[in-house]
């Protein structure tokens, strides 16, 4: 008996008595969520602050904002999302009522790392609850502030008992993992994503895994560098590098190389001026750990911007690395951190093959203004999303699935999607007791007759011939 | 490099060199399994018979009818399905081009089971194929005649390095299961899916486990019990109880049990004769040991009908038990066979508590002429999939995905759902390097206060201070879309 075993069966007692089935319920916690983030921003901001010195920009753009647009979008949508969707019918079921019901799964754990902690745990749990499961949320504990205010404040704008917070580091997720789920998902490592599968075998539990891998970014001759290196730089730099879609690694020629790197220079020092360190629009890293890891990257190649670390405060400036060699850490991990690795290339197919020879990443980048280049990059390659001259602007579009493939991920969520994930897609046909004359041939004792006539059927080319 | 490692590499080098990207190859694959069914559906119907002593009805209509549909249906569609989906624009992406991207995961491994040994591994290589992946198929080796007739003709209709067929036992699998795939589709027992499950977590491999359970059939006082009893005859004792969709056992007040075992008895003599051991409809179990175990469900229970069974032939006679204890065995594992327990309950909602008190089953039946009844009985418990009204017959119709929950599986196949599950299905935005100055205010460095949602939402007004699109246009930026 742990310490999540009581919780576990009150969740499932209280998913057993119906409560969150009607649309009613799930739009009331809906609404507390989203009153939650609107009574608590400043808090919020604060806590993101000091977990991440996240500029309130920042926090506003990728963590309160985009929670409260998946908690009106699903209060918009919910009562669309719960209907019973109709399917086509063949000739023998032309009579019969056949449609996909949207079931909950039951409890469903949803486990948030520390780079996004309030988007990567509200979000999912917008999907949960629109579709209809009691909810076992387990934030990150190495993002303390944040983790906080959900284990304190968040359950008062919630109905208690079909939702909780876990609380703990590795020793606590991998008991909470031995428990039964009827839903698990999980946002992190690769490494972390097999251990919670490997868990969720032995209960059978589906799972969806956002996890991660080296993003690639591509950047053909033809372009402007500027216009490039601003979107990159947007996009790598933003919450210190924190961020599973980031940029990891650009590949391009030696010309272009040469013309990016003062591009790049161009765009830091517009974004964080002269001395990024006391800049209000950069972050810090988060752990001490992880800052030594970047730290040990930072010798990688060669630095021909930024460079410099300070232990005490957690900073690293926004770096660009060149000279890099495959072998290096740089190229074997990924970054997550504010240092983007160049490497070159002499042709576009090079770049092609390098990229195919890794794993599939979580996203990847093309930057051309011949279209075709874009096009081809995207055809010869494979990865959870794609972006065509930008950075990963695709996450903001609800109507597009944000999920990996291969060791970046399986399954996906955002909008819709979220909600068809923590579904069960229940198939439904409902027959009359009538007409059953129509199912006579479908009877034994079975004559040549039937077989004839049954192979006849099977001949012609429209055929929806199931007898059945 | 052992044999299997050797053969699943090849079939990667074969994926990997593209020739399945385009779809007329996957068209023209398809177009030959198609053929192959046509041209040797003699072969298959012997191997069926060999193995399960199935008829030649029986081998078309409840296996290859079923795989051929699948393939008329899957050639007509495939490039509508396998075509950019575009998708709805947020305000900041109306000069973008937002669309899904259907892409095949690389190699997809099919491990098939014994029951509709055709089909169940026919079937799902229809969708993979269509998908764009190379397949490995791994039949069972119970069903011994299918899996050497697959091994035979499947490179004699497909290409050889794509689509190799492995035959072997349980080292055989376990070996097979070591090796890296993109996609793997188990059907097979609760059991070995969690071992499947397990190995495919070591390389982060996405699984459809295709399991069983105990599928429950409720009848309701107020229904036609000459029908019900008539489909559900047949669902139950097809393939002689070897259907993972059959009905498992029944539900009903003590005061139709009577009946309903006349109207079965009735029914399976309509089908089967006096003695069902002499019809060709009839149907024989697997082996020895699965007919052992069958047999010994019986042992201890009220017999209303049958209860024999033959081991040389590995018959067993149609078999309805009654007034069954829920502590009994029978009723602790799926039967998978022809017997046929009824279980008294004294109303709908004791009925449902039954059922949510065990596993969600595969498949749910639930027979009445009352629509309130069928409607709670839906609402009120969960299940792979439901028919009411008849049995099985929910699989058989492409438009709806077959796949189980909790305990009886995850993920599902069968027509469009098949394609999209063998698929990656890839988020695509293509943006235009022209018109920096429209992203400008996404940039920092950010206004020093954060304005709040409600203001001009990008229109541009006094109140925004440096001016319009400075900070609310990033605000904007992240604005879902109203749809």
């Amino acid at each position: 008996m742990d310490a999540f075993e009581n919780t576990v069966q009150r969740l499932r007692e209280a998913f057993s008595s119906g409560r969150t089935r009607p649309a009613a319920f799930r739009v009331a916690q809906l609404e507390g969520l989203g009153r939650f983030l609107r009574e608590n921003k400043q808090q919020l901001q604060d806590a993101l602050a000091q977990d991440l010195q996240k500029s309130a920009f920042e926090s506003e753009v990728s963590e309160i904002a985009i929670s409260q647009s998946e908690v009106d979008l699903a209060l918009r949508n919910l009562r669309a999302w719960m209907k019973d969707q109709k399917v086509p019918k063949n000739l023998a079921t032309q009579l019969d009522s056949a449609f996909i019901r949207k079931e909950p799964f039951g409890l469903v754990l949803i486990i948030a790392p520390w780079n996004y902690p309030l988007n990567l745990i509200l979000v999912p749990l917008v999907g949960a609850i629109a579709a209809g499961n009691c909810v076992m949320l387990k934030p990150s504990e190495i993002s303390k502030s944040i983790e906080k205010i959900l284990a304190q404040v968040l359950p008062r704008y919630l109905d208690q008992s079909c939702f909780a917070v876990a609380l703990g580091g590795p020793e606590e997720t991998t008991r909470l993992l031995e428990h039964r789920f009827d839903y698990i998902f999980f946002t992190g490592s690769p490494r972390v994503g097999k251990i919670v599968m490997a868990a969720a075998a032995k209960h059978l539990t589906p799972v969806t895994l956002e996890l991660g891998g080296k993003n690639p970014c591509y950047v053909d001759d033809n372009c402007d560098p500027q216009t490039v290196a601003n979107r990159l730089a947007w996009f790598r730099y933003f919450n210190t590098g924190q961020t599973c879609v980031a940029p990891d690694y650009v590949l391009c020629s030696q010309e272009m190389q040469e013309r990016l790197v003062p591009a790049l220079q161009n765009a830091i020092t517009r974004f964080y001026g002269d001395d990024p360190r006391s800049s209000p629009n950069l972050g810090r890293i988060i752990s001490q750990k992880h800052f030594k890891r970047l730290q040990g990257l930072l010798r990688c190649g060669r630095v021909v911007i930024g460079g410099q670390s300070e232990e005490n405060n957690l900073y690293i400036a926004p770096t660009v690395l060149v000279d890099v060699q495959e072998t290096e850490p740089v190229m074997q991990e990924e970054v997550f951190g504010p240092i983007l690795p160049l490497m070159t290339v002499r042709s576009l197919d090079e770049a092609i093959d390098f990229i195919n020879h890794r794993e599939k990443p979580l996203a990847l980048y093309a930057f051309s203004n011949n279209s075709q280049v874009v096009k081809q990059v995207l055809a010869r390659t494979s990865s959870g999303g794609f972006c065509g001259n930008d950075g990963f602007m695709h996450l903001t579009l609800a109507s597009l699935p944000f999920g990996g493939v291969g060791t970046s991920g399986m399954g996906s969520y955002h909008g819709k999607f979220s909600f068809d994930t923590f579904s069960h897609h229940r198939a439904c046909l409902l027959r009359s007791p009538g007409m059953e004359k129509i199912n006579d041939f479908r009877y034994p004792p079975y004559s040549p007759r039937n077989l004839r006539v049954l192979l006849m059927a099977m001949e012609e080319r429209s055929c929806s011939c199931t007898l059945l | 490099m052992s044999r299997i490692s050797e053969v699943v590499k090849q079939a990667r080098t074969a994926f990997q060199s593209g020739r399945t990207r385009p779809l007329q190859f996957r068209i023209r694959q398809l177009e030959a399994l198609r053929r192959m069914i046509k041209e040797r559906g003699q072969d298959i119907s012997s191997a069926l018979a060999a193995d399960l002593r199935k008829n030649e009805w029986a081998s078309y209509n409840e296996e290859m009818v079923y795989v051929l549909e699948e393939l008329e249906h899957m050639i007509q569609k495939l490039p509508e399905w396998a075509a950019d989906e575009p998708v709805v624009k947020t305000p900041q992406t109306q000069q973008d081009e937002p669309y899904i991207h259907s892409e095949p995961l690389g190699v997809v491994l099919i491990i098939g089971t014994w029951n509709y040994p055709f089909n169940l591994v026919v079937q799902p290589m229809v969708g993979a194929i269509a998908a764009g992946n190379a397949v490995v198929l791994k039949p069972s080796e119970l069903s011994e005649n299918m899996a050497n007739l697959l091994a035979t003709i499947i490179p004699q209709y497909l290409d050889k390095d794509l689509y190799p067929v492995i035959n072997g036992g349980v080292s055989e699998t376990t070996e097979l299961l070591k090796e890296r795939f993109d996609h793997i589709l188990y059907t097979g027992s609760t059991a070995v899916g969690k071992i499947v499950m397990t190995a495919a977590a070591k390389h982060l491999t996405p699984v459809t486990l295709e399991l069983g359970g105990k599928s429950p059939c409720y009848v309701d006082k107020d229904c036609d019990l000459d029908v019900a009893c008539r489909r559900i005859a047949w669902g139950k004792f097809m393939n002689s109880g070897q259907t993972c969709v059959a009905p498992d056992y029944l539900l009903c007040d003590p005061s139709i049990q009577n009946q309903i075992v006349e109207k079965l008895k009735k029914s399976l003599k309509e089908f089967y004769g006096e003695d069902a051991k002499k019809s060709h409809d009839y149907g024989r179990i697997i082996n020895a040991r699965h007919f052992q175990r069958v047999m010994s469900l019986i042992k201890g229970q009220k017999v209303a009908h049958g209860g024999t069974g033959e081991e040389a032939s590995r018959y067993i006679a149609p078999t309805i038990l009654t007034d069954v204890d829920p502590q009994s065995p029978v009723m602790q594992e799926e039967i998978f066979g022809p017997v046929l327990p009824i279980m008294c309950v004294h109303s709908l909602e004791e009925a449902i508590q039954f059922i949510n008190q065990r596993k969600k089953p595969l498949a749910l039946y639930v027979f009445s002429s009352n629509d309130k009844v069928i409607k709670k009985m839906i609402a009120e418990t969960s299940s792979g999939g439901v028919t009411a009204n008849d049995v099985i017959v929910h699989i058989t119709l492409h438009s709806l995905p077959f796949g189980g929950v909790g305990h009886s599986g995850m993920g599902a196949y069968h027509g469009k759902k098949s394609f999209e599950t063998f698929s990656h299905r890839r988020s695509c935005l293509l943006r235009s390097l022209q018109n920096d100055e429209a992203h400008k205010a996404r940039y920092p460095p950010s206004p020093a206060k954060v304005r709040s949602r409600r203001c001009c939402q990008g229109v541009g007004c006094a109140g925004c201070g440096p001016g319009p699109g400075a900070h609310c246009s990033l605000l904007v930026l992240l604005q879902m879309p109203r749809y």
